[in-house]
């Protein structure tokens, strides 16, 4: 009965959901996970790397982290190529606004500036959003240390722990119970390691 | 290619949208409106214009400037004045004309004062994406071709600047070459000048180098 509301982005089911988007983050819980950690003197992101043939040149890829300016790199999980597409639209905004205001772009408005990007292909243009869900991590002078999390809907949010991908909700319930407010950068790495073997193992 | 301030999302995609950094900046670097006439007509009338208007009697001389750089032994040296004028009035002693690009890449930018600053700007921007996305630093004669396709763009419009490029390329190996305002390369093996006192650099150089 749903199938009826499936097959366009831009309009809504009766009972109000966007049935395009959701399909889009079930296409991300198959990816291999990412996982995000703030601490006062430091962001963690830790990123699980499937290979999935011995054939695949591990040592070069970057499947999983990416720089998008000196004081900002995000973790992907979803499709690579939508991400790449994301990705290079991330570093053309952050230079943009370093070229116009001569500093680096605050990290939520680079990731509020992407996530309208997303945006834009649930309401308008007739194409399928993006099937990648990111975790941005950053510094700038007026907030510090940051955490975001994102999906294909365009919403986007600051975390102090977050997970996206494969078996997110295991490792955000396991990150709700371990995280303390006070946690230092060390621990951060700790923990997040912690999460990623739960995931895997 | 100029990326527009005003631009700060992406436009929505109405058509099927091929996302290249390159193809990005393209669409949005084409002039909106007529280029007036007169911008072209002044950069050959230099003499004209001093008859108009004694103030801009040589564009390139509204600030002055005076770029060097030089070759040696796996090295190179690059140096230029400090002096930010204007006409006769000296207006800053501490204007910097030689950027740094990378570790191993400088740029000097001889002209004038707010095209030097908006082109290496500009630089930047392109350097930091080209850094990004290839994960190393551009070479020097990479860079020097990139500063020449930068320039040309605005051939009819043109940045008032003389780059002075020096870097180090494989092996160490020195690199210089200067270029005209529209991007004509001048490679060297010895020494570059640019500036409202090249020629009397030209001199010095030839006499000490």
């Amino acid at each position: 009965m749903s199938r009826r509301y499936d097959s366009r982005t831009t309009i809504f089911s009766p009972e109000g959901r966007l049935y395009q988007v959701e399909y889009a983050m079930e296409a991300i819980g198959n990816a291999g996970s990412a996982i995000g950690i703030l601490s006062k003197d430091g962001v963690v992101l830790v990123g699980e790397k499937k290979v999935t043939s011995k054939l695949l040149q591990t040592s070069t890829s970057t499947e999983k982290m990416y720089k998008i300016d000196d004081h900002l790199a995000c973790a992907v999980a979803g499709i690579m190529s939508d991400a790449n597409i994301l990705i290079n639209t991330a570093r053309i905004q952050a230079q943009r606004y370093t070229f116009s205001y001569q500093e680096p772009m605050p990290v939520e408005q680079l990731v509020q500036s992407l996530c309208d990007t997303k945006q834009g292909y649930t309401q308008f243009g007739g194409l399928r959003p993006f099937g990648v869900s990111f975790l941005f991590a950053g510094w700038d002078k007026n907030y510090g240390f940051q955490l975001y999390m994102s999906d294909p809907s365009g919403n986007y949010a600051g975390w102090k722990a977050g997970a996206i991908g494969a078996n997110n909700q295991a490792a955000q319930s396991m990150l709700k119970q371990d995280y303390k407010d006070e946690i230092t950068r060390e621990e951060a790495v700790q923990l997040a390691l912690k999460g990623a073997k739960q995931n895997h193992g | 290619m100029d990326p527009s301030p005003y631009q700060l999302l992406a436009s929505p995609p109405s058509r099927p949208a091929f996302y290249s950094a390159w193809n990005f900046l393209y669409r949005n670097s084409k002039r909106k409106t007529q280029r007036s006439p007169k911008y072209s007509f002044m950069l050959f009338s230099s003499s004209l214009a001093s008859l108009r208007n004694p103030q801009f009697s040589d564009v390139f001389e509204y600030n002055g400037s005076a770029i060097v750089a030089m070759v040696g032994k796996n090295c190179f040296a690059i140096a230029s004045d400090r002096r930010l004028g204007v006409n006769l009035q000296t207006v800053a002693t501490d204007f910097q004309r030689i950027h740094k690009i990378h570790d191993k890449l400088f740029i000097g930018l001889s002209g004038l004062g707010t095209d030097a600053q908006t082109l290496y700007q500009r630089l930047v921007f392109r350097h930091k994406l080209y850094q990004l996305q290839e994960e190393r630093d551009m070479k020097p004669d990479t860079f020097a071709n990139l500063v020449s396709a930068v320039l040309y763009e605005k051939r009819f419009g043109p940045y008032f600047c003389q780059p002075v490029i020096a870097g180090l390329g494989d092996d160490d190996k020195p690199f210089i070459c200067t270029m005209d305002s529209i991007g004509a390369q001048e490679l060297a093996k010895d020494f570059v000048v640019a500036g409202s006192a090249s020629e009397s650099l030209y001199g010095a150089c030839e006499a000490f180098f």
